[in-house]
């Protein structure tokens, strides 16, 4: 293995690389002023709201936490919190096992089948998320071709509609893309001969996989796991159309929060709550991947 | 004068107003009325900017009454005929229309014995199958759940929550709770759901729109009113009452009735003649009828809305 193939190997950097991307030096080159339009936009349209939220939420109608505490003392918010949560890392884990294979198989079909796959794959993400879901809608409700289908197979009455399962089954689909496409362009960079190269010293296919090419695809499976998860923790319109009000996600509880009861201080509390979920749950991510890409590679070093 | 109202939105509800109300009023005075969405988020964000463009609004009389002086201001009218339900007017809103929520089954699930009373809508045993309704607690669900555990009609006030939670429970896992009226309609089109509790206009649309299968249960109805009021530091105070006042009277109030299914005029002076279906969903022609107390609701709003939010997304 030459040096460029020791390069390929270590994209996810050990931590003492990844310590250097946070330096600010050249931070005054010309070239930054590139930025400025974006970061303005951003300014303006996502952080000054951000920061109003926060304000808000801690000093409406008077100044500490008593928005915070309004929460976690409302069962009904709580468990919305965890049930959104957990139906994030159902999602997330369901579209992971779908798209794995699915992106693998697109780095070693012929291209005009790769193409064909792109374009299966992505066709749902043409369509307006409203229409899709109206379609899981028609397919899950009662009397709808899920059912049908199902009994034909002796397994009657099943109406996903109105249930977590049904809601989930639709979020995989709509999200899917967003696993796929992080994964196939990780995966589509990997050299194959990497794995032949493991054969050669011995490895069985399995060991090759977990040992190889498994590690090499964590930042595809890191950043789409990441996209999924925090698509799901927002999602709003599916849940209320596909699901029962009594399985709320928390999107729903803050939107009723703003429309029923005009509190926008407790809807802000909400929202930073889940916006601090989701920063924390990104940070472990990033976290666990970058540990275990070292260890391995520390690892593989040392053999 | 050019008026702005704000309605609660495009539809049969507001051509009616327009047909009944707003041309009249325009040929009658040469003011022109602008129409727009009433949304009570963006009238109390204009109020406390102090940039109010609005001059009347149709909503519901809760938020007047918890706002009156703050948001909303008093009115001033006299000189107009008729009467109005006992306890409807109020410093700062006039009654605009009566509504009722009726309760209706679906006729393809319950073909022999079908349901008839609220007790029977409560009781999952006996009549299995979805129930769907708005989510607009406010319109009369905890009444609903009492009188079906028994309570009388002069009993229901002050509310025993508990109790009415008690019966929500019970259909608790049968239920689903629509943010919109719009989904619910579809839901009942779409054969999804056997029971519900429906807005007695949503009653007439749904009907209308091909849901013949759905039959109304004649059980005692909740009425509700919905009320104008004219924000504070509105752009025309004395056109807006001049409005108001005009819009109160029998004739118009009339005219509004019988333009739209599902209503009945705030005026009770008014005796509006319908025909085929909207006699059928006329919320004045169920007994007992009762009016859902808008002192009560006012005064305990947050913490009513708090509890059925509770119930119905948990």
């Amino acid at each position: 293995v030459n040096s460029d193939r020791n390069a390929a190997l270590d994209v996810p950097r050990p931590a003492s690389t990844a310590k250097r991307r946070w330096s600010l030096r050249g931070i005054g080159r010309p070239e930054y002023l590139l930025l400025l339009p974006g970061v303005a936009l951003l300014g303006v349209a996502f952080f000054y709201p951000v920061i109003l939220l926060i304000k808000t939420s801690f000093t409406d109608p008077k100044l500490g936490f008593g928005n915070y505490t309004k929460l976690f003392s409302s069962p009904a918010a709580t468990h919305a919190l965890i049930r959104t949560i957990l139906a994030a890392l159902i999602v997330s884990a369901c579209c992971l096992v779908l798209a794995y294979p699915y992106a693998y198989m697109m780095t070693v079909v012929r291209p005009a089948v790769r193409v064909a796959m792109l374009v299966v794959v992505s066709l749902p993400f043409w369509t307006s998320l409203i229409a899709r879901t109206f379609a899981w809608l028609v397919l899950e409700e009662r009397g709808g071709l899920i059912e049908h289908a199902l009994s034909v197979f002796g397994v009657h009455h099943v109406v996903l509609l109105g249930t977590i399962p049904g809601v989930v089954v639709a979020m995989v689909q709509i999200l899917l893309v967003y696993m796929v496409f992080p994964l196939y362009s990780v995966m589509s960079t990997i050299d194959r001969r990497l794995l032949s190269a493991a054969h050669v010293c011995g490895a069985s296919r399995g060991y090759a996989f977990f040992r190889i090419y498994l590690p090499l695809t964590l930042p595809g499976i890191n950043a789409g796991v990441s996209l999924v998860f925090l698509l799901t923790l927002g999602f709003y319109v599916t849940p209320i159309l596909l699901g029962s009000s009594h399985d709320a996600l928390i999107g729903q509880i803050i939107g009723f929060q703003v429309e029923e009861l005009l509190d926008f201080a407790t809807a802000s509390a909400y929202s930073v709550i889940l916006l601090v979920i989701m920063l924390i749950m990104l940070g472990l991510l990033l976290r666990g991947v970058r540990l275990s890409t070292a260890s391995r590679v520390a690892r593989g070093e040392q053999q | 004068v050019t008026l702005v109202y704000a309605t609660p939105g495009p539809g049969a509800y507001q051509d009616a107003e327009v047909g009944s109300y707003v041309k009249p009023f325009e040929q009658l005075t040469g003011a022109k009325v602008v129409l727009t969405e009433e949304d009570t988020a963006k009238l109390t964000a204009m109020v406390k900017a102090g940039n109010v463009s609005w001059d009347v609004t149709d909503s519901a009389p809760s938020f007047d009454r918890m706002h009156c002086n703050e948001i909303v201001q008093p009115i001033n009218i006299s000189g107009v005929s008729g009467a109005f339900p006992e306890g409807t007017i109020s410093t700062c809103g006039r009654p605009s229309v009566v509504t009722g929520m009726i309760l209706m089954y679906n006729d393809k699930t319950y073909k022999t014995n079908p349901p008839s009373t609220i007790a029977d809508f409560f009781d999952p045993q006996k009549y299995p199958g979805n129930r769907v309704m708005p989510d607009e607690a406010y319109g009369g669900y905890f009444e609903y759940a009492l009188l079906a555990d028994g309570v009388s009609v002069q009993d229901l006030y002050p509310l025993d929550t508990t109790r009415a939670l008690t019966q929500f429970d019970k259909i608790k896992s049968d239920s689903k709770v629509t943010p919109t009226g719009s989904q619910e309609q579809q839901l009942m089109l779409n054969d999804q759901a056997d029971l519900a509790i429906v807005p007695s206009t949503r009653a007439y649309s749904v009907i209308n729109a091909g849901g013949s299968n759905w039959k109304i249960m004649k059980t005692p109805m909740a009425l509700f009113t919905n009320e104008w009021a004219i924000p504070k530091g509105a752009p025309h105070l004395a056109a807006a009452e001049a409005f108001i006042k005009f819009a109160s009277q029998p004739a118009q109030q009339q005219k509004f009735a019988e333009l739209v299914g599902g209503l009945a005029p705030a005026n009770t002076s008014v005796k509006p003649t319908y025909t085929g279906l909207a006699a059928q969903v006329d919320p004045l022609a169920f007994s007992p009828a009762f009016t859902v107390s808008e002192d009560y609701w006012s005064k305990n709003y947050d913490h009513l809305i708090n509890l059925f939010e509770e119930w119905s997304t948990s």
